[in-house]
């Protein structure tokens, strides 16, 4: 076994259930009807049609009012190239907090402005707080405390409008937007009218545009206009890092 | 659907086009493969570059494959280095843009043989401008832009001669939903054009840097339609503060018009709907224009107006009964109803089912 895991072949990756390679996934989900029988029959099917093999219901609780919840394990033939993998990302260096105040001091030679905001009918600040907060969030000082930027949190439901404004009010020299993006995708236009209208007001290339949230990525963020989109775990000098740099590389010192 | 549509954007010597959608999944991306299709049937050399990600990736959050570009061999393309050789098309890298992106570094790039490409990392209008003049330098005749989203920046008259729209049953589950969303989304191209009195307001605006204000000239006060404004400029943004509290708003009856350089958008336009009938405002072109349905046609209702500096050149709107949650619309109702909606703008079947 560990001479398989040991040389493990990165252009054919399976998921690992118990054994190497067995590609094993579990799955979990609620189901409208009773528990039973048929609602564990029902599950296996569901799961052979989404294309894999081998279901096998290991779990199922009552949820009460006729809905089941049931767990299952099944098998997947397929695999991943993961040599082929290419991911957007941000390449700058990620420094420290102290890094970061020296670079903007040396770098750029005065305080930066970061606006930060939850747009739209987003009211999900938990994201941008761990960002922009004094106090900051699992070991790191949020924006706030940097000496060396200006961060202003304008707080959750911001309009598009209400962002521009005050990005040409204070001069900001990066806007951060955060956003949840639900299922149905309703947060997307949203993001999407802030870089319209930042482009219709002239500033767009002035400024480092940024969005995070749990459903967006760099590439996400491409489509979109933005610079760059950071994901779950990121923390204040993950983006600070990036804005500083970018910043520089575009001459917007 | 090309034949039409590639004729009449040949015939009216556009050389850059883009490809604007109401929504994600409308079909741009197939509108410019018949494009691209065409014109190299046609031997004309191409410039391709999107303001999105386009290619055999699926989409970002649905997981859905979009449709890949194709491109012929002798047409320029502009990528970013991480996903530039991911398509199934031989390219020769000519030069650096300079142009970063979270893909990598921006590349300007020849296509030695014909087939995908995976087009990313432009994501501005200055950006686009740069690689189209460095593509048309490089012998590109006919540059053609891909959308993303709903995104309408590259369709602003500076930066390219005219756009395709695209709509479809991705915005509504019926054809009267979607014929609704998509009126919405075409009135911004249909504005008129702004009078010669509009016109100057503007360029009076675009030399001041600031939102200013017509005041309809003494001498011609009575001379209906030989009327001219002298240009007052206002201190702050509109984006700020309300147009009539700015200390430099002439406290005068005779305050007809507001060119607006920026943005025009619902808040600014409900400021101003309130004023007396016949108040114009002007904006440098549709691009500008984030003002929502309602709003737009109460202001319309209040006898007002929105004019714009230059008008985008709209050569056709393609329309795709197909949508990506999964059920489609009947075709021919469909165009049939877009058709009777979009006042004289050429309507083509995204798929090519019908030749219009």
């Amino acid at each position: 076994m560990t001479s398989q895991w040991k040389h493990r072949d990165l252009t054919q990756v399976r998921p690992y259930g118990d054994t190497f390679d067995d590609g094993v996934i579990q799955l979990s989900f609620s189901l409208p009807i009773p528990p039973g029988e048929e609602a564990a029959e029902a599950a296996r099917q569901l799961v052979v049609k989404m294309g894999l093999h081998e279901p096998s219901v290991v779990h199922q609780q009552d949820l009460g009012e006729d809905f089941t919840f049931v767990v299952l394990y099944a098998k997947t033939r397929e695999s991943v190239d993961v040599t082929r993998i290419k991911v957007a990302k941000v390449e700058s260096a990620r420094m420290s907090f102290y890094e970061i105040n020296a670079f903007i001091e040396e770098r750029i030679g005065r305080k930066i402005t970061i606006l930060g905001a939850c747009t739209g009918t987003d009211a999900h600040t938990v994201g941008i707080d761990a960002i922009m907060n004094m106090k900051g969030y699992n070991g790191e000082y949020g924006l706030e405390r940097y000496p060396m930027i200006d961060a202003y949190n304008l707080g959750s439901q911001v309009e598009n409008e209400e962002l521009v404004a005050k990005a040409i009010e204070l001069k900001a020299d990066a806007i951060l937007v955060s956003q949840v993006v639900t299922q149905k995708d309703v947060h997307l236009p949203n993001l999407a009218e802030l870089v319209e209208l930042l482009e219709a007001e002239g500033l767009r290339e002035r400024l480092v545009l940024v969005c995070g949230g749990p459903r967006i990525g760099h590439e996400l963020a491409l489509e979109l206009g933005y610079d760059a989109g950071f994901g779950p775990g990121t923390l204040a000098p993950d983006v600070a890092s990036y804005v500083v740099q970018e910043m520089v590389k575009r001459g917007l010192g | 659907m090309s034949g039409g549509l590639y004729q009449a954007i040949r015939a009216s010597g556009a050389r850059r086009v883009a490809f604007v959608g109401i929504a994600k999944h409308a079909g741009k991306t197939t509108a410019m493969n018949a494009m691209i299709e065409r014109a190299a049937e046609d031997g004309v050399p191409l410039g391709i570059v999107s303001i999105g990600v386009d290619g055999e990736r699926s989409d970002a959050i649905l997981g859905v494959p979009k449709p890949e570009v194709r491109v012929p061999a002798g047409a320029w393309v502009a990528s970013a280095g991480d996903v530039l050789t991911a398509g199934s098309s031989g390219l020769t890298i000519r030069e650096s843009t300079r142009i970063s992106s979270t893909l990598g570094d921006v590349y300007l790039a020849e296509v030695r043989q014909a087939g995908t490409v995976l087009l990313a990392g432009i994501r501005t209008a200055a950006q686009v401008e740069q690689v189209l003049a460095r593509m048309e330098r490089l012998g590109a005749e006919l540059c053609l832009v891909d959308g993303a989203f709903d995104r309408m920046m590259a369709a602003a008259p500076g930066l390219t001669d005219g756009v395709v729209l695209s709509t479809g049953a991705v915005v509504g589950d019926t054809v009267a939903e979607t014929v609704r969303r998509s009126e919405a989304f075409l009135q911004r191209f249909l504005l008129p054009t702004a009078s010669e009195a509009e016109a100057e307001l503007l360029d009076a605006a675009l030399q001041a840097k600031a939102t200013v204000v017509g005041v309809l000239a003494p001498s011609d006060a009575n001379a209906v339609g030989a009327e001219r404004y002298l240009p007052v400029p206002l201190r702050q943004t509109p984006f700020g503060a309300h147009p009539q509290l700015d200390p430099d708003w002439p406290g005068s009856d005779a305050v007809r018009a507001l060119a607006v350089t920026g943005a025009l958008t619902d808040r600014l336009l409900e400021m101003l709907t309130g004023l007396p009938r016949g108040f114009s405002v002007v904006i440098p072109d549709s691009t500008h224009f984030f003002v929502t349905a309602p709003v737009w046609r109460k202001f319309w209702r209040r006898g007002h107006r929105i004019a714009v500096r230059r008008a985008v050149r709209v050569f056709g709107l393609t329309v795709n009964p197909h949508s990506v949650a999964g059920y489609d619309l009947p075709r021919r109702d469909l165009l049939q109803a877009v058709r009777e909606m979009a006042d004289g703008i050429p309507v083509y079947d995204v798929k090519g089912q019908e030749e219009v």
